[in-house]
């Protein structure tokens, strides 16, 4: 259901890593992180709420992050996630995966 | 499993969790359209831009949702919201469900409460399933000693128990209670404490007390309703037996003991009450015995180290001056230890067969209440094809339209379980109340807990798969096609030959016949013990019942006591006669007296005579209760302790011990006591029956009162007394006159019916549940057979309708409907038949001189079901037949 609706140009199961990502440095609420992977990919990662918010329910559920409600910038309510332990170990885990994917690709596509 | 648990969470707070999604969303979306507008958007386009970027906001927030809740679990909820409005929309239909569940799941519950209290429970104790008891289940107190010294490396804990009925005075009452005497390290081992003060131990567990004197441990039960819950309980006194006991403690609220189905107010140390010549006894075996198994081993272990040791205790309580013959008997005799988990009680021994009969009976309501429920479903699923096969046609699956289905049954099965463990709390108490008699109360507690809850949501579920699965893929298979239906009928019958309707009730009818032949077999058995001839006369013998040694009489007032009783009784004008006894006739739950004889000093053959029974009465007893003396004398005043001894016996003792003799004249010796010996027989009576009146004929003497004034204070006289014909108020003059002598001495007055009525409470439970449950089944294969022809009927009027023009006579349509309706009852009839006679040797050791296979209840059951079968068959078939051809056809 809320697949259809990722960016094509973004792998499955990718959108779950860079959240875990973005997240490293501190707590963000949903906008700040779909910001900050706008931002830091340079104008190229634009993620929308039906596949941003949820990408956070599933972090959540499995207890990869946690989320507090507290005040945003401009001082209003907004949710903020953080990674907990098991979230790093996650991380971790998948970005090692997913570099490992990636020199697979690179490989193919110098040599093949 | 965390994972879950979040999910759960999530779920529980629902509206909250749904919340924070959305304003979290609409925070999003503010700070987007906010972004848009720094860059110069104006607000309008900067809105339906963002929307246009970040697509459907609903759609955003229900993709989150179902991370957390799956979609199925809403359509599942969807369905249970559909199947509580058919509740609304379809009221017959569905009240109709949960009545039928509800009685059927409700009456097994009903029944497995009780079971489950009195036979499956551990009992209320830490570590229940340690706890052993020694099998045979009577021992003496030099035995449990014995025992104890030499089992300290098996049991971490023994002690000996035994439930009396005594005397206790409470604040201002004197009356009757169930007291449990248990030796000193009763708690201990079963690791209970108290809930107020403190429980006794060794230390108060000696002949006339320990350092606190006699004292008390009362129920949690007894607390609250003779103390209104107290706190400042101890230290109070009450009095039992005639003895002031000090209440040292409580006991936790649930804690009844070792006995299920007892609940003793009052526990006493075993010896305080007891007396030497008792404690000494090796003969009298009155203790039960329990242990906890120190470590963890297996029972056969623990047997193994058992068997070792019990010779020797068998050794060390023998007499030495027992004949060699006896004292062989007795170090012969065996015992076990048996699983303790579930205590030991007199109350089980009596009811655990007869319940596991009725949970077998309830069980066949249950399965007939599944097939009612089950063609309840199928003419359901007729109606709504139409509606399934739209679904189908519009591509629903179906395994969806399935589900759907089974959910919907579940849904009524589960409010028909509801009520059923409603009403099923009713019955457990009534079943309690009918078992109950006036002189053994039955304490179960049957307030809710999660195991019958638990049974009654397995029953839910079997019952909808039974009933549920096999009409839901029915209903939902498209290839039913209407030709098949129509012209499936072979010959002039309007059932197809076979379907599942048709099905469902063979298997009702077969299961009631099975159900109402148990129920015959259960009403003949007891009409048949009723029907016994006692050996003497029943109507009109009142049994007066007094409590004078609780009342504190002894020695010479004791005697003045019932010389005085005894004349007040028989100068009530309406009394015909009146007489002292030990034992009623039907002494039931009073025991018997038996003892070995000896005729002019030579042991009388045991395999003969096994055991010989004994009254104690006064002058006029066999006048009293109408027995035949059949030759010799009966007792008079004459016959006192210092007058020759003399004994009465019966005709079975007269033809066994003496065979074509005349006894009279003889001398008989009783036991090894020189007071009894050589007592010549005077008279011989008719055989009456002694405790019950299924017993075998006993071999029976009868020895006069007053020659046994020593053992007056060893146990309560009973009088019985003959009113003149036709005076009613026999029982009212003589508790009057009972009253005038002491106000104090508690009694009880029952006529020798309501005696008979008591010592058959097992009987009677039965019967009545058997016939109750047999016509609950009966109205619901009625229902059965008449829903089936009346939807025949209906579905085929037409084809009636045609035969009527085509000069079909009305009567042989009418004839038709009930001939199918026959065959469908026959089928069902030889089905039961043939599995009531399987079944039946189940119920042979409840039985009283029935054969399971006897003809009379088999044939009942059929003739009852036929007839109820044609009767339900009745109406639509003569709805058939009255069937206006014109009008039928015409409405194409």
């Amino acid at each position: 259901m809320g697949l259809s609706n990722q960016p094509p140009d973004l792998l499955p199961g990718t959108l779950d890593l860079l959240i875990l990502r973005a997240l490293v440095s501190g707590a963000l609420h949903g906008y700040a992180i779909a910001e900050r992977l706008k931002v830091v990919s340079q104008d190229v990662l634009h993620v929308g709420e039906s596949s941003l918010y949820p990408a956070l329910q599933r972090l959540l559920l499995n207890g990869w992050v946690k989320a507090e409600w507290g005040a945003s910038e401009n001082n209003r309510r907004a949710r903020f996630y953080t990674l907990t332990a098991a979230g790093r170990r996650r991380l971790a885990a998948e970005r090692a995966e997913f570099e490992r994917l990636v020199d697979a690709i690179q490989r193919v596509l110098h040599l093949a | 499993m965390l994972k879950l648990l979040r999910r759960i969470r999530y779920i529980l707070r629902a509206t909250r969790s749904d919340g924070e999604l959305r304003e979290e969303i609409e925070f999003h979306r503010a700070l987007h359209v906010e972004h848009l507008q720094r860059n110069g958007v104006d607000a309008e386009s900067a809105r339906r831009e963002s929307v246009r970027v970040m697509g459907n906001r609903t759609l955003a927030r229900d993709d989150a949702r179902a991370i957390w809740i799956s979609p199925w679990v809403e359509s599942v909820w969807r369905d249970v919201a559909y199947a509580c409005r058919l509740i609304v929309y379809r009221p017959a239909f569905a009240v109709t469900m949960i009545a039928v569940m509800g009685l059927g799941i409700g009456a097994t519950a009903g029944v497995f409460r009780l079971l489950d209290n009195l036979v499956l429970k551990s009992l209320p104790v830490p570590k229940a399933e340690q706890l052993v008891y020694l099998e045979k289940p009577a021992f003496s107190y030099p035995i449990f000693q014995e025992l104890k010294a030499r089992t300290g490396k098996l049991f971490s804990g023994v002690f000996a128990w035994n439930i009396d009925r005594l005397s206790v005075q409470w604040a201002d009452t004197l009356e009757p209670a169930d007291v449990l005497m248990a030796s000193g390290q009763f708690y201990q081992t079963l690791g209970m404490s108290a809930h107020v003060g403190r429980l006794f131990d060794a230390s108060d567990d000696r002949v006339g007390g320990g350092p606190g004197g006699l004292v008390a441990v009362i129920s949690h039960a007894c607390w609250e309703r003779h103390f209104a819950s107290d706190p400042s309980i101890v230290g109070r006194q009450i009095r039992v037996d005639r003895r002031a006991f000090t209440i040292i403690g409580v006991t936790p609220s649930g804690f009844f003991g070792v006995a299920p189905g007892l609940d003793p107010d009052v526990t006493i140390p075993l010896t305080t009450l007891s007396d030497d010549a008792t404690l000494r006894s090796t003969s009298s075996s009155w203790l039960h015995i329990m242990g906890r198994v120190s470590d963890v081993q297996t029972l056969a272990r623990a047997n193994a180290v058992f068997a070792a040791i019990w010779p020797a205790v068998l050794e060390a309580t023998t007499n030495k001056a027992m004949p060699p013959d006896r004292r062989a008997m007795y170090l012969g005799r065996t015992t076990a230890l048996s699983p303790g988990r579930t205590g030991f009680s007199r109350v089980r021994n009596q009811f655990e067969e007869p319940l596991w009969m009725l949970l077998g009976l309830v069980g066949l309501l249950f399965a007939v209440a599944c097939a009612s429920a089950g063609n309840l479903l199928l003419a359901r699923g007729v109606a709504r094809r139409r509606e399934m096969a739209l679904r189908l046609a519009i591509g629903a699956s179906r395994a969806r339209l399935v589900t759907q289905m089974l959910i919907e049954a579940l849904v009524w099965t589960l409010l028909g379980g509801a009520a059923g463990l409603l009403g099923s709390w009713w019955g457990s108490s009534l079943l309690v109340r009918m078992m109950a008699t006036s002189s053994e109360t039955i304490v179960l507690d049957v307030s809710p807990d999660w195991r019958v809850s638990v049974f009654v949501s397995v029953l839910a579920l079997i019952a909808t798969t039974l009933c549920a699965v096999g009409p839901a893929f029915r209903a939902t298979r498209l290839d039913t096609s209407a030709g098949l239906r129509t012209h499936g009928t072979a010959g002039a019958g309007l059932l197809r030959r076979w379907s599942s309707g048709k099905a469902l009730v063979v298997i009702q009818v077969a299961l009631t016949v099975l159900l109402l032949a148990g129920a015959g077999l259960f009403a003949r058995s007891l009409q048949r013990i009723l029907a016994q001839d006692p050996g003497f006369q029943r109507d009109g013998l009142v049994v007066a019942t007094v409590d004078a040694l609780g009342a504190g009489y002894s020695g010479q007032r004791l005697i003045a006591y019932y010389d005085t009783l005894l004349e007040r009784l028989r100068r009530i004008p309406s009394v015909e006669s009146a007489s002292l006894s030990w034992y009623p006739p039907i002494s039931d739950d009073m025991g018997s007296w038996t003892q070995s004889i000896e005729i002019d000093g030579v042991p009388i053959d045991m395999a003969t005579v096994k055991q010989v029974y004994f009254n104690a009465v006064s002058p006029d007893y066999i006048r009293t209760l109408g027995m035949r003396l059949l030759s010799g004398r009966d007792f008079t005043d004459r016959d006192t302790s210092t007058a020759p001894r003399v004994v009465i016996i019966n005709e079975s003792l007269a033809r066994k011990a003496f065979g074509s003799l005349n006894p009279i004249g003889r001398k008989v010796s009783v036991g090894r006591n020189a007071s009894r010996k050589n007592l010549e027989v005077i008279g011989i009576v008719r055989d009456a029956k002694y405790q019950r009146l299924q017993e075998m004929p006993r071999a029976i003497a009868y020895l006069p009162c007053a020659q046994l004034i020593e053992y007056l204070e060893g146990t309560n006289l009973v009088a019985e007394i003959r009113g003149l014909p036709g005076s009613e108020d026999v029982g009212r003059s003589a508790a009057g006159e009972i009253r005038a002598i002491d106000r104090m001495v508690p009694m009880r007055l029952e006529t020798v019916d309501e005696r008979i009525s008591t010592s058959l409470v097992k009987e009677r439970v039965m019967a009545l549940l058997a016939t109750v449950l047999g016509v609950s089944a009966l109205a619901l294969a009625c229902a059965a057979v008449y829903g089936l022809m009346a939807y025949a009927v209906s579905r085929q009027a037409k084809e009636i309708a045609l035969r009527l023009a085509l000069g079909a006579p009305r009567a042989a349509v009418l004839r038709t409907v009930l001939d199918d309706a026959m065959t469908v009852a026959a089928i069902g009839i030889v089905a039961g038949t043939v599995s009531a006679a399987t079944l039946g040797r189940f119920a042979r050791t409840q039985l009283f001189e029935i054969n399971p296979l006897a003809l009379p209840s088999l044939a009942g059951a059929c003739i009852v079901m036929a007839t109820v079968a044609t009767i339900a068959a009745f109406l639509p078939a003569l709805k058939a037949s009255r069937i206006d051809p014109v009008q039928a056809l015409k409405s194409e």
